[in-house]
């Protein structure tokens, strides 16, 4: 094991699998020998000379030119330098990465990775601060990834570019700067498992990315209040571990899911429509989401404050349901 | 569009409330605004408006029924309007369907089943269905009343309420057969319900301490004797009282206080609280701002407020907001003192008791005087004993110099 940030463990892993299979590489604006808008693939450029690539300023070209790499045999992994600019280069993803093997009859296949930094809370405004997973999540034939920490980040990037869909990879700008241990040399953590980040008895909290760290908060100040929280961080979105979330109710019996995304039409909503139709008889309690207000994310930290879902909602979330 | 007629939430505390009476039948018109039905709260009885136009396709809740906030209680719908689950009129049924017979079969078995709306969790459903425990006869805890597992697992506890587990209770606390006639039965409910349960709440949660103590009234009942020799409408010695405490309470900080979950509330008014004691039970209307207004300005009021509160006619607002109460029975001329529950979650209450002509020593010499008890009960979580006797002393004082508290 080995402290490291999340940047870096984002960045370990990419290495591990640049190190492992000459087929990686990276793509993406300023991501060469500037490190990248965030510094997640700094020093890379001079590790793995010719495979990491500056890219011009097109998002549909950083795409574009990966799904035709993936499909050719590459494994690309292309940096997007906000989730905000996905609207840019949303058909190359989602008419083409996502479609190709299904309509070629799986003649091709598109094993390439779209990481991108995504959330709120540092007064980056609207078009800078948004979680717009559930774009993604809407798409069948792309896989989309959420870490919350350094270890599961790295991880789930060497899963993601071992697999052979499409992955949305989505960082959290608010946990590139968190340190942890991370394990050393190869480690993949397969996609679609969940992770039990607190165990706990009275309610279930489902959250990933940042929100994963308010609802361990909230959990911390529910126990001093003789609640017991179980924490589940999905880490992937897509495929989902609908087991382990429905395990967690059928010990629980009541839940309240976390999402940094604005509330209609979010991946909460999702989850709770899932535990509704396969999990009816295990609920003692209403479903309650903790998301975001539905508009635009404000500028003044005040109003983002406002704005974001924080331990206190949380809080009140879980106590309305006893 | 069949509207639904939902219990509403008619005051901070009300939680549930009892039907007392529909003022329309099924099948009756009726236009948005309408008074349709009388529903009793904590205190009051409340009328219900119609909240939109149309007919009364259906009336769910029953008189007397006590339900909570949100409950169904009725449908209006447009004449003809078929609404689920809904027993209708056959005025209101849908006409020239050969199905007729069949639909209003299913329809009014339906009725028993939606008729009682019991909100219970999924999980509580089927936690009954499993241990053969009716869950309609349940109350429960969760929010909005929601019958949640807990209160199935404690009724399974219990023995269940099944058919046969409710007929072996009733046989094992019966009442002989031969003094069944000598009863009926009144539902422990609404107003009375209200009433108990905050004695209930006072007794169990207020180590309360009770001071008694007489006094001469004769200053008392000169000045006011001079008042009404000049005033439209005379005064009561209540109405004295209230003035009097009302401006100790302005110079006792500490006792106009209240308890109300983790913090003590310093009020920074003075709303006097008078309970008055009515066919249903006893409600306290409040007199806001005693301190300041003047004997006849608080007379008026309290005339007023009891008048209302005998016809039923006060406000929510009119018995809210209180932070100390006084309560008198001393009109029924057999109490001397008594140990009056604090209306929490005020923190002090003042009983007044009757007056009686009573030898006293005064200046050595023994004298008779109008001698009146009074009660004072506190509560001491937030009270303490010397503070609570000194201001029984300023009453005493002011009591017997009462044109102090009127200048």
């Amino acid at each position: 094991m080995k402290k490291m940030t999340y940047a870096e463990a984002i960045r370990d892993g990419m290495r591990v699998e640049m190190q492992r299979d000459a087929n990686v590489y990276i793509a993406g604006e300023d991501v060469g020998k500037f490190g990248g808008c965030f510094g997640v693939t700094a020093g890379l450029f001079d590790e793995f000379p010719g495979r990491v690539l500056d890219t011009p300023i097109s998002e549909t070209a950083i795409v574009g030119h990966a799904v035709g790499a993936a499909a050719a045999g590459l494994r690309p992994v292309v940096e997007i330098m906000f989730i905000d600019f996905m609207g840019v280069c949303m058909d190359e993803l989602f008419n083409q990465a996502a479609k190709m093997r299904y309509m070629f009859g799986g003649k091709a296949k598109v094993p390439m990775v779209v990481r991108t930094p995504c959330g709120g809370g540092m007064t980056a405004s609207a078009q800078h601060s948004q979680c717009i997973e559930a774009w993604f999540t809407h798409i069948p034939g792309i896989k989309t990834i959420m870490p919350s920490t350094p270890a599961d980040a790295k991880g789930l990037m060497a899963a993601a570019i071992r697999d052979d869909n499409p992955v949305m990879y989505i960082e959290h700008k608010q946990l590139l700067a968190m340190s942890g241990e991370v394990p050393e040399g190869e480690y993949v953590i397969p996609l679609g498992k969940a992770d039990i980040k607190r165990a706990g008895s009275d309610v279930t909290i489902v959250a990933w990315s940042w929100m994963l760290h308010k609802a361990l908060a909230a959990a911390d100040q529910l126990a001093k209040e003789g609640i017991s929280a179980e924490v589940v961080d999905l880490r992937t979105l897509v495929p989902l571990d609908k087991e382990c979330i429905l395990q967690s109710v059928a010990k629980t019996n009541r839940l309240v899911v976390v999402n940094e995304a604005v509330r209609t039409s979010g991946f909460a909503g999702e989850i709770a429509a899932i535990v509704v139709e396969e999990g009816f008889d295990l609920l003692d309690a209403p479903i309650v989401r903790v998301t975001a207000l539905d508009i635009p994310v404000p500028f003044n930290a005040k109003l983002e404050a406002v704005y974001l879902p924080n331990e206190t909602k949380i809080i009140a979330a879980v106590k309305s349901l006893f | 569009m069949a509207v639904e007629i939902t219990m509403p939430k008619m005051g901070l505390s009300m939680v549930t409330g009892t039907i007392v009476k529909w003022l329309k039948n099924e099948g009756d018109a009726v236009t948005k605004g309408d008074i349709i039905l009388e529903v009793m709260t904590d205190k009051l009885t409340n009328t219900i408006d119609a909240p939109a136009d149309g007919v009364l396709l259906r009336i769910v809740a029953q008189e007397e029924e006590e339900l909570p906030i949100g409950a169904l209680l009725g449908v209006i719908g447009m004449e003809g309007e078929v609404v689920q689950g809904a027993k209708t009129t056959s005025k209101a049924a849908p006409a020239a369907e050969p199905m007729i017979s069949e639909t209003k079969q299913a329809d009014s078995s339906s009725h028993e089943v939606t008729g009682n709306r019991v909100k219970a969790s999924p999980l509580a459903r089927k936690l009954a269905k499993e241990n053969n425990v009716d869950f309609t006869q349940i109350t429960g805890t969760g929010p909005s009343g929601r019958i949640v597992r807990d209160d199935v697992l404690a009724c399974i506890a219990q023995g269940g309420n099944s058919q046969q587990a409710s007929t072996q209770k009733s046989i094992g606390s019966p009442a002989p057969i031969e003094e069944q006639d000598n009863f009926t039965l009144t539902p422990y409910a609404g107003m009375r319900k209200a009433v108990g349960d905050n004695m209930s709440l006072s007794w169990s949660v207020a180590p309360k301490v009770n001071y008694h103590v007489s006094t001469d009234l004769s200053a008392l009942l000169a000045l006011r004797k001079t008042i009404n020799e000049e005033a439209q409408v005379k005064i009561t010695i209540t109405d004295m009282l209230v003035k009097i405490v009302a401006v100790a309470l302005r110079m006792s900080p500490h006792i106009n206080i209240a308890l109300v979950d983790k913090n003590i509330r310093n009020y920074k008014e003075v709303h006097v609280g008078v309970a008055v004691a009515i066919s249903q039970g006893l409600v306290v209307p409040v007199v806001k701002h005693a301190d300041i207004k003047t004997i006849s300005q608080i007379s008026r009021e309290i005339k007023d407020l009891s008048l209302r509160a005998r016809d039923n006619q006060l406000g929510m607002q009119e018995m809210r907001g209180g932070t100390f109460t006084v309560t008198n029975i001393g009109a029924y001329q057999s109490v001397d003192w008594f140990t009056p529950i604090i209306n929490q979650p005020e923190a002090a209450i003042l009983g007044v008791g009757r007056t009686v002509d009573t030898p006293v020593v005064e200046n050595g010499e023994i004298v008779i005087k109008p001698m009146i008890g009074l009660s004072l009960s506190f509560d001491h979580r937030v009270i303490d004993g010397a503070p609570a006797a000194a201001f029984l002393g300023l009453l005493l004082k002011l009591i017997k110099k009462p044109y102090q508290a009127l200048i």
